[in-house]
């Protein structure tokens, strides 16, 4: 545990929504090209 | 040099380069947000007035950097759709717009943070601040404008204008602790200098570097998605998906 003082709530809020926002956002990218290849697959194995 | 720039910005080409600088920047980024979450909350001294809390600074300030070069960039591909037709542009600024919007939100959110206990207040109504949330506005309605239109042609040009009108609020963020009295401290960091000191200029400089390769790895790996989609009928996207099973 680092010791921050009295700023040690805010410290570890800040940083704490900023990784949480960070890696949110990873999982949407990667979520949102998986769905794009599976849903492309599907269209294409549908095709005669 | 067109030849060059219409082969560069084709779709196939566009794709294949996303795919290759999307690991390199996702290393990047990596290795600097881990050295710039070492040296910034364990190397990096306690400021004489601030005490500990400026620490928030090593993420708040690239947030704020970052928000308004993603903008810039977004400003300069939605022009090169509405002035050149390149297509690439018009992804280029539908990806963007997402990545900007979390890291203005990311900026405001710990500003407020910051504030709290260096001004005593989370929020105040200062020419900053209320800029850069009407930046995050912006951000929102272009998102929302893309999804709102039915028509893919009528809501790529109706948000590229928008993109465009909107980017007169960007001198007005960078310059408004210049033209008006503001809480917000003015620039720390310039092209000519910086008045910080070296072992907290590193983490700051190290953080930048991390959040800029952040953004161009989620822009990468948002742009070879939306290219996909967009570019579901033609050959080299099946030849794409055959080589991928």
């Amino acid at each position: 545990m680092l010791h921050f003082g009295r700023y040690v709530a805010y410290i570890y809020s800040a940083y704490g929504i900023a990784i949480l926002m960070l890696s949110m956002t990873v999982c949407y990218g990667y979520c949102r090209f998986r769905k794009t290849i599976k849903a492309l697959r599907k269209q294409h194995a549908s095709r005669p | 040099m067109w030849t060059f720039i219409h082969r560069l910005a084709s779709p196939k080409s566009a794709y294949r380069w996303a795919s290759i600088l999307q690991p390199w920047f996702m290393s990047i980024c990596l290795v600097l947000f881990i050295y710039g979450l070492y040296t910034g909350l364990w190397v990096a001294p306690s400021d004489y007035q601030q005490g500990d809390a400026y620490r928030i600074m090593f993420i708040h300030v690239p947030a704020a950097i970052a928000s308004l070069t993603l903008y810039a960039v977004m400003t300069i591909a939605a022009l090169s759709y509405l002035v050149w037709k390149i297509k690439l542009g018009d992804m280029l600024a539908t990806v963007i717009a997402p990545i900007g919007a979390i890291l203005t939100a990311l900026c405001l959110i710990t500003g407020a943070i910051w504030g709290k206990p260096m001004w005593g207040t989370w929020w105040i109504w200062d020419a900053r601040l209320t800029s850069e949330l009407l930046l995050l506005f912006l951000y929102l309605g272009i998102i929302a404008l893309r999804t709102a239109l039915p028509n893919p042609t009528v809501s790529s040009k109706a948000s590229s204008v928008l993109i465009l009108v909107g980017a007169l609020n960007l001198p007005v963020i960078h310059y408004s602790v210049v033209w008006w009295h503001t809480l917000h401290q003015g620039a720390s960091l310039s092209f000519t200098g910086a008045s910080i000191a070296a072992s907290m200029l590193h983490p700051l400089l190290s953080m930048i570097g991390a959040i800029y390769a952040f953004s161009a790895w989620m822009a990468c790996l948002l742009l070879r998605a939306e290219l996909l989609s967009r570019e579901a009928a033609s050959t080299w996207v099946r030849d794409l998906l055959q080589e991928k099973q």
